[in-house]
């Protein structure tokens, strides 16, 4: 039976309305019920906030049955798809819009906040009530916004045949996965932020209850966060074919600022858990994380910020604005009536402990975001003063945040070896011997093979100090566990489970230096010409030598498509064929380029057609791009650590509580004397 | 037809939010363990003093810690759990009491090391 596409949309709206009502509920009466300790109440409110997310899923799987059996009378789906689209990318169509996006935004928070939900109410169920009310205010924003100003069910009077069609640079495999992670990413940072100042509310931020849930939510935000700017990063390199991978651009910015202030946040709940310390400090973080995740939705619904991929709604960025700024006027209100309670248990004893190098590095986290921001926001400031946009570009950044990020890197060399609380000169010099002589050994090679730039000797023996830190101790940790009868994987395995969050955090920072050596290796080392070709021409660069074979033209109803045909050879080694090619869409008038990229862990030989002339001549731009694949392998290593620092170890039957260990002491004498204790 | 199925719709989210205060079900189950407890935070205490030897052991291990600087950890994480596990056979009051002036001394403590 094919059911009628109006009927679904109307059922989507109901869906929709009855998504707000329960969201304004609920976040009523978590804060009503926490207030006067009525469970039931609480109760009442969290299942209405369970209910959310069966209804937004609802609300979208009607759309996107929309947009399956091309119903254009719904504006949105005349707006981003047409005839001509293939149905798998209904789903790619559903976010594309800034409604539909918001939709997208408001399903996963939904998804997301339910599954926090229930593992806060397990374990701080005197907060959850209050984190609750948070989240759902957070939830009623977005759904007011969906209801009153960006509807993606908003019915037109009347129906185009045919649909606008969804923007071409989006029909690619990687807009199945990259936005919605970044969208995720941003709204993700909602939940710690809800546990945080759930706390506060609660009353309950001065003995750290809420560290352990603080830190689980903020590293899953921090990690979809990361792996939102990864792909992006890679979209931009192998999709978008312009040759780089991060371009400053006011949205990638977006993602980036609260990305580095939830990598000062994970760092530093470690702190408040291990020693009641940065209790003040750990609630400013969350709170800066939250507005940063906020001014980025505020640029990508079209702020006033120039960007090449935010949604053009400038009035509804203006609202987003408000929101942040509302919120982050509450949030230091509710900050500055509770701060006698988040005065911090225990003090920094020394300037050499974990403790110390985790504050210099929080505050280093802080100013690349607030560099970022000024960057990000400076033509704003530029169009205020003279009414003249200026816009600051990658030299402005590479220069602020390069040094920046450099002692960053330092600190990671030696932060996770140092001890909490304190240590003795003795060991410090200890720790640090075979770093340190590993980077200059590192810094004297690179001068041996005749490397001269100074910051690539400075990076590169910051990242050995960094990794032969981490090898050092797992090598010792080893030995000494082989020394005690165990075969070496053994023994290296059971020193990581040993402490999961620490060697956990070592595989995320190898998986930052595999990182870091792309990103210098292909900013200082890569090469890169225009050359103008007729077929049958051979050029080269580098060790490539590469013949332009020739173009063919495809015509497909929605573009015109030229597909170039390379022959390319690495030394005498014939490397096979390649096919750069670039599309013109004239319904968008806009034209897309792909590259083609010949990829290795040394290097990648990357190809881009920039124009075809019609004497048969055409430009093309070559690069040699040395270790980016580092870059793309460093993800998978980073998810992986990340996991294995949030793995909850081997199971146990059940962990003993304080009470009843003693209990079992007492019984214990009781059997050893006869007596009762 | 679309009356009724909205009609459904709406009831999901208030079978929901009727359902718990109707059956009380939160009520008719004991009350969970305060966070904010003093047993929960000897508890968290505890944890934090035995991953404290732990990693400090760890430390020594792998070479970190000289082993006067292991002994000096060692010593202060065994203090902390002893207090914590002497102050668990304490009654709420007392423990609160203890607690508070363990807090002050050791504010005291620090002071005092900050003014000489």
């Amino acid at each position: 039976m094919k059911i009628s596409s109006d009927f679904m949309v109307d059922i989507g709206q109901v869906a929709i309305i009855a998504a707000f009502s329960v969201t304004a509920y609920a976040s009523i009466m978590a804060f009503v019920g926490g207030m006067l300790k009525a469970r039931d109440v609480v109760a009442s409110a969290r299942w209405g906030f369970y209910s959310v997310a069966p209804l937004l899923i609802f609300s979208t799987g009607t759309l996107i049955y929309a947009f399956v059996t091309n119903d254009f009378s719904v504006k949105y789906v005349a707006e981003n798809s047409n005839l001509s689209m293939p149905r798998i990318y209904a789903w790619v169509a559903f976010y594309s819009g800034n409604a539909g996006s918001l939709l997208y935004i408001s399903l996963a928070f939904s998804i997301m906040g339910n599954i926090s939900l229930y593992v806060l109410s397990k374990k701080i169920p005197y907060t959850a009530p209050y984190a609750l009310g948070v989240m759902s205010l957070v939830q009623l924003f977005f759904l007011s916004v969906i209801l009153f100003m960006a509807n993606p069910l908003e019915r037109l009077i009347f129906a185009p045949v045919d649909g606008q069609g969804i923007n071409p640079l989006l029909i690619h495999f990687g807009m199945f996965i990259h936005p919605p992670f970044q969208m995720l990413g941003l709204i993700s940072v909602a939940i710690p932020f809800s546990v945080g100042m759930g706390a506060l509310l609660a009353g309950r931020a001065g003995r750290d209850e809420w560290v352990d849930q603080g830190r689980l939510w903020g590293m899953v935000s921090w990690l979809i966060l990361t792996i939102g700017l990864l792909l992006g990063a890679w979209w931009a390199y192998t999709i978008l074919g312009w040759g780089g991978y991060w371009a400053w651009d006011p949205v990638e910015n977006s993602a980036l600022m609260p990305w580095l202030a939830m990598t000062a946040f994970v760092h530093s709940v470690m702190v408040q858990k291990r020693r009641g310390m940065f209790r003040m400090w750990n609630m400013v973080l969350i709170i800066v994380s939250f507005t940063m995740a906020q001014l980025g939705m505020f640029i990508n619904r079209g702020g006033p910020v120039p960007s090449v991929h935010s949604f053009a709604e400038s009035t509804m960025g203006w609202v987003f604005l408000a929101v942040m700024g509302l919120t982050l006027f509450a949030s230091v209100l509710i900050f500055v009536s509770k701060y006698d309670s988040l005065q911090s248990k225990g003090r920094l004893e020394s300037f050499i402990s974990r403790e110390a190098a985790f504050l210099g590095q929080n505050i280093l986290f802080l100013l690349i975001a607030f560099v970022t921001l000024w960057g990000t926001v400076f033509p704003i400031f530029s169009q205020a003063v003279d009414e003249t946009t200026m816009t600051v570009g990658k030299p402005f950044f590479d220069k602020v945040n390069g040094p920046l990020m450099l002692l960053l890197i330092l600190l990671m060399g030696i932060a996770p070896q140092l001890p909490w609380r304190k240590v003795s000169w003795v060991s410090f010099r200890r720790m640090l011997r075979v770093p340190v002589s590993v980077a200059f050994l590192v810094c004297l090679l690179l001068l041996t093979l005749g490397i001269r730039q100074p910051w690539v000797l400075i990076s590169i023996s910051l990242f050995s100090t960094a990794l032969s830190g981490i090898f050092q101790e797992w090598v010792r940790g080893s030995r000494s566990l082989h020394r005690r009868g165990n075969n070496w994987a053994v023994a290296f395995f059971k020193l990581l489970g040993a402490n999961r969050p620490r060697y956990g955090g070592y595989i995320v920072h190898i998986a930052v230096v595999m990182l870091g050596v792309g990103i210098v290796a292909s900013t200082f080392f890569d090469a890169q010409k225009d050359v103008v070709m007729k077929p049958g021409d051979i050029q080269t660069l580098g060790k490539y030598t590469f013949k332009y074979v020739g173009v063919e033209e495809h015509i497909y109803p929605d573009r015109l498509e030229e597909i170039a045909t390379f022959q390319a050879w690495r030394g005498a080694k014939n490397v096979g064929l390649m096919y750069p090619k670039r599309s013109f869409y004239p319904e968008f008038r806009i034209s897309s380029t792909r590259g083609a990229i010949l990829t290795s862990p040394i290097e990648d030989f990357y190809l881009i057609p920039s124009e075809f002339r019609e004497d048969g001549q055409a430009v093309f731009r070559v690069l040699i791009n040395p270790m980016v694949w580092w870059m793309w392998a460093s993800g998978p290593v980073l998810i992986g650590g990340t996991l294995f620092s949030l793995s909850p170890g081997r199971k146990r039957k059940k962990r003993q509580t304080l009470k009843s260990r003693i209990a079992n002491l007492s019984s214990l004498r009781v059997v050893e004397t006869g007596q009762e204790p | 037809m679309i009356f009724l199925i909205s009609i459904l719709i709406c009831s999901i989210p208030f079978a929901a939010i009727a359902f718990p205060l109707l059956r009380k079900i939160a009520t008719r189950n004991p009350a969970p363990a305060d966070e904010s407890s003093l047993d929960v935070e000897l508890d968290r205490r505890w944890r934090t003093a035995l991953e404290g030897m732990t990693t400090s052991e760890i430390e020594f291990m792998v070479g970190n810690l000289s082993k006067a600087d292991y002994l000096s950890f060692r010593e202060s994480y065994i203090l902390e759990a002893s207090i914590v596990l002497q102050m668990a056979q304490f009654s709420q009051d007392q423990q609160q009491e203890i607690l508070d002036q363990i807090e002050r001394e050791s504010s005291q403590i620090s002071l005092d090391e900050k003014e000489s």
